[in-house]
Protein backbone atom coordinates (compact mmCIF):
# COMPACT_ATOMS: atom_id res chain seq x y z
CA UNK A 1 0.00 0.00 0.00
CA UNK A 2 1.46 3.24 -1.14
CA UNK A 3 0.84 6.10 1.63
CA UNK A 4 1.87 9.89 0.73
CA UNK A 5 1.16 11.26 4.11
CA UNK A 6 0.33 15.22 4.65
CA UNK A 7 1.01 17.54 7.56
CA UNK A 8 -1.98 19.79 6.13
CA UNK A 9 -4.46 19.81 2.78
CA UNK A 10 -6.73 21.88 1.61
CA UNK A 11 -8.56 17.90 1.02
CA UNK A 12 -7.61 15.01 0.88
CA UNK A 13 -10.62 14.08 -1.96
CA UNK A 14 -8.98 16.94 -3.68
CA UNK A 15 -5.19 15.41 -3.49
CA UNK A 16 -6.43 11.76 -4.36
CA UNK A 17 -8.51 13.50 -8.09
CA UNK A 18 -5.04 15.28 -8.55
CA UNK A 19 -3.06 12.40 -8.45
CA UNK A 20 -5.15 10.23 -10.14
CA UNK A 21 -5.20 12.09 -12.98
CA UNK A 22 -1.20 12.20 -12.75
CA UNK A 23 -1.93 8.47 -12.96
CA UNK A 24 -1.19 7.10 -9.32
CA UNK A 25 -1.79 3.74 -9.04
CA UNK A 26 -5.53 2.14 -7.90
CA UNK A 27 -4.89 1.75 -3.70
CA UNK A 28 -3.05 4.69 -3.63
CA UNK A 29 -3.60 6.07 0.10
CA UNK A 30 -3.64 10.12 0.55
CA UNK A 31 -3.14 10.90 4.23
CA UNK A 32 -3.89 14.00 5.94
CA UNK A 33 -2.82 15.40 9.72
CA UNK A 34 -5.03 17.86 9.06
CA UNK A 35 -7.77 19.49 6.50
CA UNK A 36 -8.23 22.99 5.81
CA UNK A 37 -11.27 22.78 3.43
CA UNK A 38 -12.50 19.31 4.57
CA UNK A 39 -15.56 18.66 2.99
CA UNK A 40 -18.31 16.08 2.66
CA UNK A 41 -21.49 15.95 0.49
CA UNK A 42 -22.69 18.78 -1.19
CA UNK A 43 -19.15 20.76 -0.36
CA UNK A 44 -20.99 20.83 3.37
CA UNK A 45 -17.55 21.43 5.41
CA UNK A 46 -15.89 18.48 7.54
CA UNK A 47 -14.80 19.70 10.78
CA UNK A 48 -10.78 18.15 9.94
CA UNK A 49 -8.53 19.82 13.13
CA UNK A 50 -5.72 17.75 14.19
CA UNK A 51 -5.91 14.43 15.80
CA UNK A 52 -8.88 13.63 13.40
CA UNK A 53 -8.54 11.08 10.69
CA UNK A 54 -8.55 12.24 7.45
CA UNK A 55 -7.61 10.04 3.91
CA UNK A 56 -8.63 9.11 0.75
CA UNK A 57 -8.20 6.36 -1.54
CA UNK A 58 -7.80 6.11 -5.31
CA UNK A 59 -9.98 3.22 -6.86
CA UNK A 60 -9.46 0.62 -9.41
CA UNK A 61 -10.96 2.30 -12.75
CA UNK A 62 -14.91 0.51 -12.97
CA UNK A 63 -18.36 1.35 -14.34
CA UNK A 64 -20.15 3.93 -12.67
CA UNK A 65 -23.00 1.82 -12.03
CA UNK A 66 -20.55 -0.50 -9.72
CA UNK A 67 -19.20 1.83 -8.13
CA UNK A 68 -22.41 2.69 -6.00
CA UNK A 69 -21.73 0.17 -4.04
CA UNK A 70 -18.64 1.17 -2.83
CA UNK A 71 -19.34 3.68 -0.98
CA UNK A 72 -21.66 1.18 0.99
CA UNK A 73 -18.89 -0.73 1.13
CA UNK A 74 -17.01 1.88 3.01
CA UNK A 75 -19.54 2.11 5.06
CA UNK A 76 -19.28 -1.72 6.32
CA UNK A 77 -16.18 -1.32 6.18
CA UNK A 78 -15.58 1.21 8.96
CA UNK A 79 -17.95 0.54 11.18
CA UNK A 80 -16.48 -3.18 11.09
CA UNK A 81 -13.33 -2.28 12.22
CA UNK A 82 -14.70 0.55 14.55
CA UNK A 83 -17.06 -2.34 16.33
CA UNK A 84 -13.76 -4.63 16.26
CA UNK A 85 -11.30 -2.44 17.59
CA UNK A 86 -13.17 0.02 19.96
CA UNK A 87 -15.77 -2.04 21.15
CA UNK A 88 -18.65 0.67 20.12
CA UNK A 89 -21.57 0.20 18.46
CA UNK A 90 -21.20 1.72 15.23
CA UNK A 91 -24.45 2.22 13.16
CA UNK A 92 -24.38 3.21 9.47
CA UNK A 93 -26.42 6.16 8.80
CA UNK A 94 -27.06 5.11 4.45
CA UNK A 95 -25.29 5.24 2.38
CA UNK A 96 -22.24 6.89 3.80
CA UNK A 97 -22.34 8.32 7.95
CA UNK A 98 -21.07 6.00 10.79
CA UNK A 99 -23.03 7.15 13.98
CA UNK A 100 -22.40 5.68 17.36
CA UNK A 101 -24.44 7.17 20.18
CA UNK A 102 -27.19 8.64 18.13
CA UNK A 103 -23.93 11.22 16.63
CA UNK A 104 -22.05 11.17 13.61
CA UNK A 105 -18.19 9.76 13.93
CA UNK A 106 -16.93 9.00 10.70
CA UNK A 107 -18.30 10.36 7.12
CA UNK A 108 -17.39 8.54 3.42
CA UNK A 109 -17.53 10.38 0.31
CA UNK A 110 -16.93 8.79 -2.83
CA UNK A 111 -16.20 11.45 -6.08
CA UNK A 112 -16.03 10.21 -9.43
CA UNK A 113 -14.59 11.65 -12.78
CA UNK A 114 -16.60 10.61 -15.63
CA UNK A 115 -15.99 10.75 -19.43
CA UNK A 116 -18.84 8.64 -21.45
CA UNK A 117 -20.10 5.43 -19.56
CA UNK A 118 -16.62 5.22 -17.46
CA UNK A 119 -15.60 6.50 -14.55
CA UNK A 120 -11.98 8.19 -15.52
CA UNK A 121 -10.92 8.15 -11.66
CA UNK A 122 -12.57 7.11 -8.46
CA UNK A 123 -11.36 8.52 -5.00
CA UNK A 124 -13.44 7.63 -1.64
CA UNK A 125 -12.76 10.07 1.15
CA UNK A 126 -13.16 8.79 4.33
CA UNK A 127 -13.43 11.13 7.79
CA UNK A 128 -12.81 9.85 11.35
CA UNK A 129 -13.66 11.72 14.59
CA UNK A 130 -10.48 9.78 16.36
CA UNK A 131 -8.56 11.67 18.60
CA UNK A 132 -10.55 15.13 19.10
CA UNK A 133 -11.04 16.16 22.57
CA UNK A 134 -14.39 18.50 21.71
CA UNK A 135 -16.08 19.98 19.19
CA UNK A 136 -17.08 23.44 18.37
CA UNK A 137 -20.71 24.65 20.20
CA UNK A 138 -22.40 24.55 16.41
CA UNK A 139 -21.27 20.35 16.36
CA UNK A 140 -21.04 19.81 20.09
CA UNK A 141 -24.36 18.12 19.98
CA UNK A 142 -24.24 16.24 17.06
CA UNK A 143 -20.84 14.86 16.62
CA UNK A 144 -18.82 12.22 18.50
CA UNK A 145 -14.89 11.27 18.70
CA UNK A 146 -14.09 7.93 19.94
CA UNK A 147 -11.29 9.35 22.01
CA UNK A 148 -14.80 11.53 23.85
CA UNK A 149 -16.93 8.13 23.36
CA UNK A 150 -14.14 5.46 24.66
CA UNK A 151 -11.26 7.29 26.27
CA UNK A 152 -9.29 5.67 23.70
CA UNK A 153 -6.30 6.73 22.02
CA UNK A 154 -5.82 6.45 18.16
CA UNK A 155 -3.21 5.26 16.38
CA UNK A 156 -4.47 7.11 13.01
CA UNK A 157 -1.93 5.46 10.66
CA UNK A 158 -3.20 2.09 12.11
CA UNK A 159 -6.48 2.44 11.69
CA UNK A 160 -6.38 3.82 8.29
CA UNK A 161 -4.47 0.58 6.92
CA UNK A 162 -6.60 -1.78 8.54
CA UNK A 163 -10.17 0.30 6.89
CA UNK A 164 -8.12 0.32 3.26
CA UNK A 165 -6.93 -3.54 3.89
CA UNK A 166 -11.01 -4.50 4.60
CA UNK A 167 -12.50 -2.25 2.01
CA UNK A 168 -9.57 -3.67 -0.77
CA UNK A 169 -10.88 -7.07 0.58
CA UNK A 170 -14.60 -6.42 -0.17
CA UNK A 171 -13.84 -4.84 -3.00
CA UNK A 172 -11.48 -7.86 -4.17
CA UNK A 173 -14.40 -10.43 -3.38
CA UNK A 174 -17.19 -8.71 -5.55
CA UNK A 175 -14.68 -7.89 -8.77
CA UNK A 176 -13.96 -11.26 -9.08
CA UNK B 1 -23.53 -5.55 12.91
CA UNK B 2 -27.04 -2.79 12.88
CA UNK B 3 -28.18 -0.17 10.60
CA UNK B 4 -30.58 2.33 12.14
CA UNK B 5 -32.83 3.88 9.10
CA UNK B 6 -35.62 6.25 9.87
CA UNK B 7 -35.32 4.87 13.42
CA UNK B 8 -35.77 0.90 12.51
CA UNK B 9 -32.70 -1.79 13.43
CA UNK B 10 -31.71 -3.84 10.45
CA UNK B 11 -28.97 -6.58 11.15
CA UNK B 12 -26.43 -6.68 8.73
CA UNK B 13 -24.23 -9.76 8.26
CA UNK B 14 -21.57 -9.54 5.16
CA UNK B 15 -19.70 -12.97 4.18
CA UNK B 16 -18.12 -14.39 1.62
CA UNK B 17 -19.86 -17.58 1.12
CA UNK B 18 -17.45 -18.33 -1.78
CA UNK B 19 -14.43 -16.82 -3.71
CA UNK B 20 -15.50 -14.57 -6.07
CA UNK B 21 -18.58 -13.52 -4.33
CA UNK B 22 -19.76 -11.51 -0.71
CA UNK B 23 -23.54 -12.13 0.84
CA UNK B 24 -25.21 -9.22 2.39
CA UNK B 25 -27.71 -10.67 4.88
CA UNK B 26 -30.80 -7.81 5.92
CA UNK B 27 -32.74 -9.38 8.56
CA UNK B 28 -32.67 -12.89 7.07
CA UNK B 29 -33.03 -11.53 3.30
CA UNK B 30 -29.87 -12.52 1.57
CA UNK B 31 -28.42 -10.32 -1.32
CA UNK B 32 -25.62 -11.65 -3.31
CA UNK B 33 -22.85 -9.98 -5.19
CA UNK B 34 -20.49 -10.89 -7.79
CA UNK B 35 -22.23 -13.79 -8.95
CA UNK B 36 -23.01 -14.21 -12.92
CA UNK B 37 -26.64 -14.20 -12.55
CA UNK B 38 -26.45 -11.10 -10.54
CA UNK B 39 -24.71 -8.33 -11.96
CA UNK B 40 -25.42 -5.42 -9.91
CA UNK B 41 -22.23 -4.69 -7.47
CA UNK B 42 -20.06 -6.41 -10.24
CA UNK B 43 -17.46 -4.66 -10.80
CA UNK B 44 -16.13 -4.79 -14.77
CA UNK B 45 -11.94 -4.09 -15.28
CA UNK B 46 -10.83 -1.68 -16.94
CA UNK B 47 -11.20 -1.93 -21.13
CA UNK B 48 -14.15 -4.58 -20.62
CA UNK B 49 -17.46 -3.46 -21.69
CA UNK B 50 -19.01 -1.89 -24.29
CA UNK B 51 -17.09 -0.86 -27.02
CA UNK B 52 -15.69 2.67 -27.86
CA UNK B 53 -18.59 5.14 -28.85
CA UNK B 54 -18.31 7.47 -32.14
CA UNK B 55 -17.29 11.36 -31.77
CA UNK B 56 -20.74 11.99 -33.02
CA UNK B 57 -22.25 10.25 -30.13
CA UNK B 58 -19.56 11.70 -27.66
CA UNK B 59 -21.01 15.24 -28.66
CA UNK B 60 -23.97 14.13 -26.83
CA UNK B 61 -23.03 14.09 -22.78
CA UNK B 62 -25.85 11.77 -21.21
CA UNK B 63 -25.95 11.05 -17.19
CA UNK B 64 -24.58 8.04 -16.60
CA UNK B 65 -26.58 7.16 -13.31
CA UNK B 66 -29.58 8.72 -12.36
CA UNK B 67 -29.33 11.97 -9.84
CA UNK B 68 -29.53 15.71 -9.46
CA UNK B 69 -27.09 18.25 -11.03
CA UNK B 70 -25.39 20.15 -7.99
CA UNK B 71 -23.47 22.49 -10.07
CA UNK B 72 -23.36 23.97 -14.04
CA UNK B 73 -19.52 24.81 -14.64
CA UNK B 74 -20.14 25.69 -18.79
CA UNK B 75 -22.34 27.63 -20.59
CA UNK B 76 -23.23 27.71 -24.19
CA UNK B 77 -20.77 28.89 -26.56
CA UNK B 78 -18.05 27.61 -24.17
CA UNK B 79 -14.95 26.09 -25.56
CA UNK B 80 -14.52 22.85 -24.37
CA UNK B 81 -11.15 20.52 -24.40
CA UNK B 82 -10.95 16.88 -23.33
CA UNK B 83 -11.30 16.01 -19.80
CA UNK B 84 -13.01 19.57 -18.54
CA UNK B 85 -15.73 19.56 -15.86
CA UNK B 86 -19.13 20.33 -17.56
CA UNK B 87 -21.34 19.45 -14.02
CA UNK B 88 -21.50 17.85 -11.39
CA UNK B 89 -23.92 15.09 -10.80
CA UNK B 90 -24.67 14.02 -7.50
CA UNK B 91 -26.08 10.05 -7.17
CA UNK B 92 -26.37 7.99 -3.91
CA UNK B 93 -24.01 10.28 -2.44
CA UNK B 94 -21.14 10.37 -4.73
CA UNK B 95 -20.60 13.47 -6.34
CA UNK B 96 -19.55 12.65 -9.96
CA UNK B 97 -17.28 14.95 -12.06
CA UNK B 98 -19.08 15.02 -15.73
CA UNK B 99 -16.45 15.84 -18.65
CA UNK B 100 -15.96 15.88 -21.87
CA UNK B 101 -13.99 13.05 -24.15
CA UNK B 102 -13.67 15.26 -27.44
CA UNK B 103 -12.86 19.13 -27.88
CA UNK B 104 -15.61 21.39 -28.57
CA UNK B 105 -17.77 23.72 -28.10
CA UNK B 106 -21.53 23.95 -25.86
CA UNK B 107 -24.31 23.62 -28.14
CA UNK B 108 -26.55 23.43 -25.59
CA UNK B 109 -27.05 22.81 -21.71
CA UNK B 110 -29.82 20.69 -21.38
CA UNK B 111 -30.35 20.75 -17.47
CA UNK B 112 -30.44 23.25 -14.60
CA UNK B 113 -29.26 23.18 -11.27
CA UNK B 114 -31.15 21.45 -8.60
CA UNK B 115 -32.91 19.08 -11.86
CA UNK B 116 -32.99 15.53 -11.02
CA UNK B 117 -32.02 13.67 -14.17
CA UNK B 118 -32.53 9.77 -14.96
CA UNK B 119 -29.71 7.74 -16.06
CA UNK B 120 -28.90 8.41 -19.94
CA UNK B 121 -30.67 11.66 -20.08
CA UNK B 122 -29.17 14.28 -22.56
CA UNK B 123 -27.14 16.81 -20.23
CA UNK B 124 -25.72 18.74 -22.61
CA UNK B 125 -24.71 18.88 -26.07
CA UNK B 126 -21.42 19.32 -28.12
CA UNK B 127 -20.64 21.13 -31.61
Amino acid sequence: MVVNSFPLLNSTNIKAKELAREGADPWTVILAEEQAGGYGKEKRQWFSPKGGLYFSVILPKSDIKDIQILTVLAAFSVARILNEEYKVQALIKPPNDIWVNNKKIAGILTENIIAGEKAQSSVIGIGINTNIKNFPKDLANIAASLKIETGQESDNKDLMKKITEELKKQLEAISQ
Amino acid sequence: MQIKIKGKIYNIEVFEPQKGSVTVRVNGQEFNFGEKKNSCGRLKEKGKGKGTSSKESKKEIKAPITGVISKIFAKEGDPILPGQKILNLCAMKMENEIVSEIEGKIKKVAVKEGQTVKSNELLAELE
